[in-house]
Protein backbone atom coordinates (compact mmCIF):
# COMPACT_ATOMS: atom_id res chain seq x y z
CA UNK A 1 0.00 0.00 0.00
CA UNK A 2 1.32 3.27 -0.74
CA UNK A 3 0.36 6.87 1.62
CA UNK A 4 0.24 10.01 0.34
CA UNK A 5 0.70 12.84 2.61
CA UNK A 6 -0.33 16.20 0.67
CA UNK A 7 -0.18 19.72 1.64
CA UNK A 8 0.73 23.03 0.02
CA UNK A 9 4.16 22.81 -0.94
CA UNK A 10 4.99 19.51 0.28
CA UNK A 11 7.22 20.90 2.49
CA UNK A 12 6.18 21.27 6.23
CA UNK A 13 2.97 19.79 7.25
CA UNK A 14 3.07 16.72 4.98
CA UNK A 15 6.39 16.32 5.55
CA UNK A 16 6.08 16.00 9.43
CA UNK A 17 2.90 13.72 9.51
CA UNK A 18 5.32 11.41 6.52
CA UNK A 19 8.01 12.10 9.73
CA UNK A 20 5.76 10.75 12.53
CA UNK A 21 3.91 8.24 10.95
CA UNK A 22 7.44 7.10 9.78
CA UNK A 23 8.80 6.96 13.67
CA UNK A 24 11.22 9.16 12.45
CA UNK A 25 9.63 12.08 14.88
CA UNK A 26 8.50 11.00 18.09
CA UNK A 27 4.93 10.98 18.81
CA UNK A 28 5.02 12.13 22.16
CA UNK A 29 6.10 15.26 22.71
CA UNK A 30 6.87 17.91 19.68
CA UNK A 31 10.39 18.00 18.13
CA UNK A 32 13.06 20.68 18.41
CA UNK A 33 14.44 22.56 15.65
CA UNK A 34 17.25 20.81 14.78
CA UNK A 35 15.01 17.36 14.58
CA UNK A 36 12.67 19.11 11.95
CA UNK A 37 15.75 20.51 10.21
CA UNK A 38 17.15 17.31 9.87
CA UNK A 39 14.24 15.67 8.45
CA UNK A 40 14.44 15.05 4.59
CA UNK A 41 12.81 18.26 2.46
CA UNK A 42 11.48 19.85 5.79
CA UNK A 43 11.31 23.46 4.24
CA UNK A 44 13.89 22.66 1.61
CA UNK A 45 11.61 22.35 -1.57
CA UNK A 46 11.52 24.33 -4.65
CA UNK A 47 8.94 25.20 -7.53
CA UNK A 48 10.24 22.41 -9.73
CA UNK A 49 8.87 20.03 -6.79
CA UNK A 50 5.20 20.94 -6.96
CA UNK A 51 3.67 17.75 -8.36
CA UNK A 52 6.00 15.79 -7.34
CA UNK A 53 6.06 12.54 -5.49
CA UNK A 54 8.96 11.95 -2.87
CA UNK A 55 9.27 8.94 -1.31
CA UNK A 56 10.08 9.14 2.66
CA UNK A 57 10.24 5.75 3.56
CA UNK A 58 8.29 2.44 4.26
CA UNK A 59 6.73 2.02 7.41
CA UNK A 60 6.36 -0.78 9.87
CA UNK A 61 4.00 -2.54 8.05
CA UNK A 62 6.08 -2.33 4.82
CA UNK A 63 3.61 0.73 3.35
CA UNK A 64 5.56 3.09 1.33
CA UNK A 65 4.77 6.55 2.44
CA UNK A 66 5.38 9.68 -0.16
CA UNK A 67 4.68 13.72 0.39
CA UNK A 68 3.18 15.69 -2.35
CA UNK A 69 2.84 19.62 -2.66
CA UNK A 70 0.00 20.04 -4.73
CA UNK A 71 -0.11 24.11 -4.87
CA UNK A 72 -3.23 25.33 -4.21
CA UNK A 73 -5.81 22.55 -4.82
CA UNK A 74 -8.80 21.77 -2.69
CA UNK A 75 -9.92 18.92 -0.49
CA UNK A 76 -10.80 17.59 -3.38
CA UNK A 77 -7.53 16.25 -4.15
CA UNK A 78 -7.55 13.00 -2.64
CA UNK A 79 -10.29 11.89 -4.64
CA UNK A 80 -8.10 12.80 -7.72
CA UNK A 81 -5.44 10.60 -6.73
CA UNK A 82 -7.83 7.80 -5.66
CA UNK A 83 -9.76 8.66 -8.69
CA UNK A 84 -6.59 8.18 -11.09
CA UNK A 85 -5.88 4.98 -8.76
CA UNK A 86 -8.85 3.55 -9.42
CA UNK A 87 -8.45 3.88 -13.56
CA UNK A 88 -5.00 1.97 -12.72
CA UNK A 89 -7.36 -0.53 -10.70
CA UNK A 90 -4.91 -0.06 -7.93
CA UNK A 91 -7.78 2.15 -5.61
CA UNK A 92 -7.41 -0.18 -2.34
CA UNK A 93 -3.57 -0.10 -2.55
CA UNK A 94 -3.63 4.00 -2.11
CA UNK A 95 -4.44 6.07 0.67
CA UNK A 96 -4.06 10.27 0.40
CA UNK A 97 -4.32 12.18 3.05
CA UNK A 98 -4.88 16.11 3.19
CA UNK A 99 -2.40 17.62 5.96
CA UNK A 100 -3.84 20.91 5.38
CA UNK A 101 -6.67 21.01 7.50
CA UNK A 102 -3.92 21.29 10.57
CA UNK A 103 -1.88 24.08 9.22
CA UNK A 104 -2.17 26.98 11.56
CA UNK A 105 -1.03 30.63 10.14
CA UNK A 106 2.04 30.48 11.44
CA UNK A 107 2.89 27.56 8.98
CA UNK A 108 0.92 29.61 6.36
CA UNK A 109 2.94 32.79 6.89
CA UNK A 110 6.38 31.11 7.61
CA UNK A 111 5.90 28.55 4.79
CA UNK A 112 5.32 31.27 2.73
CA UNK A 113 8.39 33.68 3.07
CA UNK A 114 10.68 30.87 3.71
CA UNK A 115 9.98 28.88 0.63
CA UNK A 116 7.87 31.64 -1.85
CA UNK A 117 9.78 34.41 -1.01
CA UNK A 118 12.88 33.12 -0.09
CA UNK A 119 13.67 34.26 2.82
CA UNK A 120 14.27 31.44 5.02
CA UNK A 121 16.19 33.46 8.02
CA UNK A 122 13.11 35.14 8.38
CA UNK A 123 10.27 32.40 7.87
CA UNK A 124 11.83 29.41 8.95
CA UNK A 125 11.66 30.61 12.74
CA UNK A 126 7.97 31.32 12.05
CA UNK A 127 6.99 28.00 10.61
CA UNK A 128 9.10 25.69 12.95
CA UNK A 129 7.30 27.62 15.75
CA UNK A 130 3.96 27.06 13.92
CA UNK A 131 5.06 23.60 13.28
CA UNK A 132 5.43 22.73 16.82
CA UNK A 133 2.38 24.48 17.66
CA UNK A 134 0.13 22.32 15.36
CA UNK A 135 2.07 18.61 16.49
CA UNK A 136 -0.57 17.22 18.46
CA UNK A 137 -3.01 18.10 15.40
CA UNK A 138 -0.71 16.21 12.83
CA UNK A 139 -0.42 13.10 15.12
CA UNK A 140 -3.86 12.81 15.48
CA UNK A 141 -4.24 12.88 12.17
CA UNK A 142 -1.32 9.99 11.25
CA UNK A 143 -3.33 7.95 14.04
CA UNK A 144 -6.23 8.47 12.05
CA UNK A 145 -4.38 7.26 8.59
CA UNK A 146 -3.41 3.93 10.27
CA UNK A 147 -6.24 3.26 11.66
CA UNK A 148 -7.59 3.90 7.98
CA UNK A 149 -5.29 1.16 7.14
CA UNK A 150 -5.88 -1.29 9.47
CA UNK A 151 -9.26 -0.89 8.16
CA UNK A 152 -8.35 -1.37 4.41
CA UNK A 153 -6.13 -4.69 5.40
CA UNK A 154 -9.20 -6.02 7.13
CA UNK A 155 -11.49 -5.71 4.52
CA UNK A 156 -8.81 -6.64 1.65
CA UNK B 1 -5.33 1.63 -22.05
CA UNK B 2 -7.01 4.72 -20.49
CA UNK B 3 -6.82 8.38 -21.78
CA UNK B 4 -6.86 11.27 -19.49
CA UNK B 5 -8.02 14.65 -21.07
CA UNK B 6 -6.70 17.35 -18.47
CA UNK B 7 -7.91 20.59 -18.34
CA UNK B 8 -7.97 23.39 -15.36
CA UNK B 9 -11.49 22.26 -14.85
CA UNK B 10 -12.83 18.69 -15.95
CA UNK B 11 -16.57 20.05 -17.22
CA UNK B 12 -15.42 22.44 -19.99
CA UNK B 13 -12.53 22.05 -22.14
CA UNK B 14 -10.88 18.41 -21.09
CA UNK B 15 -14.52 17.52 -21.15
CA UNK B 16 -15.54 19.21 -24.71
CA UNK B 17 -11.90 17.60 -26.15
CA UNK B 18 -12.38 14.27 -25.27
CA UNK B 19 -15.75 14.23 -26.53
CA UNK B 20 -14.75 15.59 -29.96
CA UNK B 21 -11.97 12.63 -29.80
CA UNK B 22 -14.42 10.05 -29.35
CA UNK B 23 -17.59 11.63 -31.76
CA UNK B 24 -15.22 13.21 -34.11
CA UNK B 25 -18.39 16.04 -34.17
CA UNK B 26 -17.02 19.50 -32.98
CA UNK B 27 -20.31 19.91 -30.85
CA UNK B 28 -20.20 23.28 -30.87
CA UNK B 29 -23.89 23.41 -29.50
CA UNK B 30 -22.07 21.89 -26.05
CA UNK B 31 -25.08 19.71 -25.36
CA UNK B 32 -22.88 17.32 -23.80
CA UNK B 33 -23.73 14.96 -20.98
CA UNK B 34 -21.56 16.64 -17.94
CA UNK B 35 -20.99 19.93 -19.40
CA UNK B 36 -20.22 22.69 -16.96
CA UNK B 37 -21.50 20.35 -14.14
CA UNK B 38 -20.47 21.79 -10.49
CA UNK B 39 -21.07 18.67 -8.79
CA UNK B 40 -18.99 16.68 -11.26
CA UNK B 41 -16.25 19.03 -11.00
CA UNK B 42 -16.22 19.32 -7.03
CA UNK B 43 -15.93 15.52 -7.20
CA UNK B 44 -12.78 15.54 -8.28
CA UNK B 45 -13.16 11.71 -9.72
CA UNK B 46 -11.90 11.45 -13.77
CA UNK B 47 -15.21 11.80 -15.55
CA UNK B 48 -15.97 8.87 -17.84
CA UNK B 49 -16.47 9.91 -21.13
CA UNK B 50 -16.47 6.56 -23.40
CA UNK B 51 -15.00 3.74 -25.29
CA UNK B 52 -12.71 5.02 -28.31
CA UNK B 53 -12.70 2.68 -31.40
CA UNK B 54 -9.78 0.92 -30.35
CA UNK B 55 -11.54 0.19 -26.75
CA UNK B 56 -9.56 2.63 -24.85
CA UNK B 57 -11.41 4.42 -22.29
CA UNK B 58 -11.66 8.34 -22.40
CA UNK B 59 -12.07 10.68 -19.01
CA UNK B 60 -11.69 14.25 -18.34
CA UNK B 61 -10.23 15.60 -15.37
CA UNK B 62 -9.39 18.73 -13.95
CA UNK B 63 -6.74 19.96 -12.02
CA UNK B 64 -7.72 23.28 -10.40
CA UNK B 65 -4.46 25.03 -10.35
CA UNK B 66 -1.42 24.09 -12.29
CA UNK B 67 -2.35 21.55 -15.49
CA UNK B 68 1.44 20.38 -15.91
CA UNK B 69 1.79 19.79 -12.04
CA UNK B 70 -0.82 16.97 -12.01
CA UNK B 71 0.02 15.65 -15.06
CA UNK B 72 3.30 15.25 -13.43
CA UNK B 73 1.96 13.53 -10.46
CA UNK B 74 -0.52 11.23 -12.65
CA UNK B 75 2.52 9.99 -14.38
CA UNK B 76 4.71 9.77 -10.91
CA UNK B 77 1.86 7.43 -9.76
CA UNK B 78 1.34 5.44 -12.02
CA UNK B 79 4.90 4.57 -12.09
CA UNK B 80 5.13 4.37 -8.37
CA UNK B 81 2.28 2.02 -8.92
CA UNK B 82 3.69 0.28 -12.03
CA UNK B 83 1.20 1.14 -14.09
CA UNK B 84 3.35 2.83 -16.45
CA UNK B 85 2.06 3.28 -20.50
CA UNK B 86 -1.66 2.28 -18.81
CA UNK B 87 -2.74 6.02 -18.86
CA UNK B 88 -1.75 8.76 -21.45
CA UNK B 89 -2.41 12.36 -19.92
CA UNK B 90 -3.35 14.82 -22.86
CA UNK B 91 -3.54 18.55 -21.62
CA UNK B 92 -5.60 20.92 -23.09
CA UNK B 93 -5.06 24.66 -22.44
CA UNK B 94 -6.99 27.46 -23.73
CA UNK B 95 -6.72 31.31 -23.00
CA UNK B 96 -9.65 31.89 -20.87
CA UNK B 97 -9.04 28.82 -18.80
CA UNK B 98 -8.40 30.97 -15.94
CA UNK B 99 -11.45 32.80 -16.05
CA UNK B 100 -13.53 29.50 -16.34
CA UNK B 101 -11.92 28.34 -13.37
CA UNK B 102 -12.87 31.40 -11.39
CA UNK B 103 -16.59 31.53 -12.77
CA UNK B 104 -16.15 28.12 -11.19
CA UNK B 105 -15.20 29.21 -7.58
CA UNK B 106 -17.83 31.98 -7.61
CA UNK B 107 -20.52 28.98 -8.93
CA UNK B 108 -19.43 26.97 -6.10
CA UNK B 109 -19.96 30.04 -3.77
CA UNK B 110 -23.91 31.31 -5.04
CA UNK B 111 -25.19 28.54 -7.31
CA UNK B 112 -24.36 27.45 -10.76
CA UNK B 113 -27.17 28.18 -12.30
CA UNK B 114 -28.23 28.78 -16.21
CA UNK B 115 -26.01 31.61 -16.12
CA UNK B 116 -22.79 29.42 -15.26
CA UNK B 117 -23.82 27.06 -18.37
CA UNK B 118 -24.41 29.98 -20.46
CA UNK B 119 -21.30 31.71 -19.68
CA UNK B 120 -19.11 28.41 -19.31
CA UNK B 121 -20.80 27.39 -23.50
CA UNK B 122 -19.96 30.76 -24.46
CA UNK B 123 -16.58 30.35 -23.85
CA UNK B 124 -15.85 27.45 -25.03
CA UNK B 125 -17.48 27.90 -28.05
CA UNK B 126 -15.02 30.52 -28.79
CA UNK B 127 -12.04 28.15 -28.08
CA UNK B 128 -13.36 25.06 -30.05
CA UNK B 129 -11.07 25.28 -32.91
CA UNK B 130 -8.17 25.25 -30.48
CA UNK B 131 -9.28 22.77 -28.26
CA UNK B 132 -9.59 20.33 -31.78
CA UNK B 133 -6.28 21.31 -32.79
CA UNK B 134 -4.72 20.04 -29.57
CA UNK B 135 -6.83 17.18 -29.67
CA UNK B 136 -5.99 16.13 -33.38
CA UNK B 137 -2.22 17.20 -32.45
CA UNK B 138 -2.44 14.41 -29.72
CA UNK B 139 -4.89 11.80 -32.00
CA UNK B 140 -1.69 11.88 -34.75
CA UNK B 141 1.10 11.03 -32.05
CA UNK B 142 -0.88 8.25 -30.71
CA UNK B 143 -0.99 7.05 -34.01
CA UNK B 144 1.97 7.41 -34.90
CA UNK B 145 3.06 5.59 -31.79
Amino acid sequence: MIIIYHCFGGSHSSVTAAAIHLDLLSSDKPPAKEEMLALPYFDKTTENDFGSLRFMGFDRENNAVYILGKKSQSDRFSNVLLGVADLLGKKEEVIAVNTMGRVNWSMKLGGFTSRRIGIAGMGRPVVIEGTRKAFWDLVNLVEMTKLRILNRRQYQ
Amino acid sequence: MKIVFLGLTGVHQALAAGCYYLSRESGENLDLEGFADLELEKAGFPILLGQDRNNNLVYALGSETDILVLKRTIDELAAVLGETGELLVWPITIPRQKFLLWLTAIAGFIGAGQWYHNCSRYIIKKEIPLIISQVDKYQDQLQQN
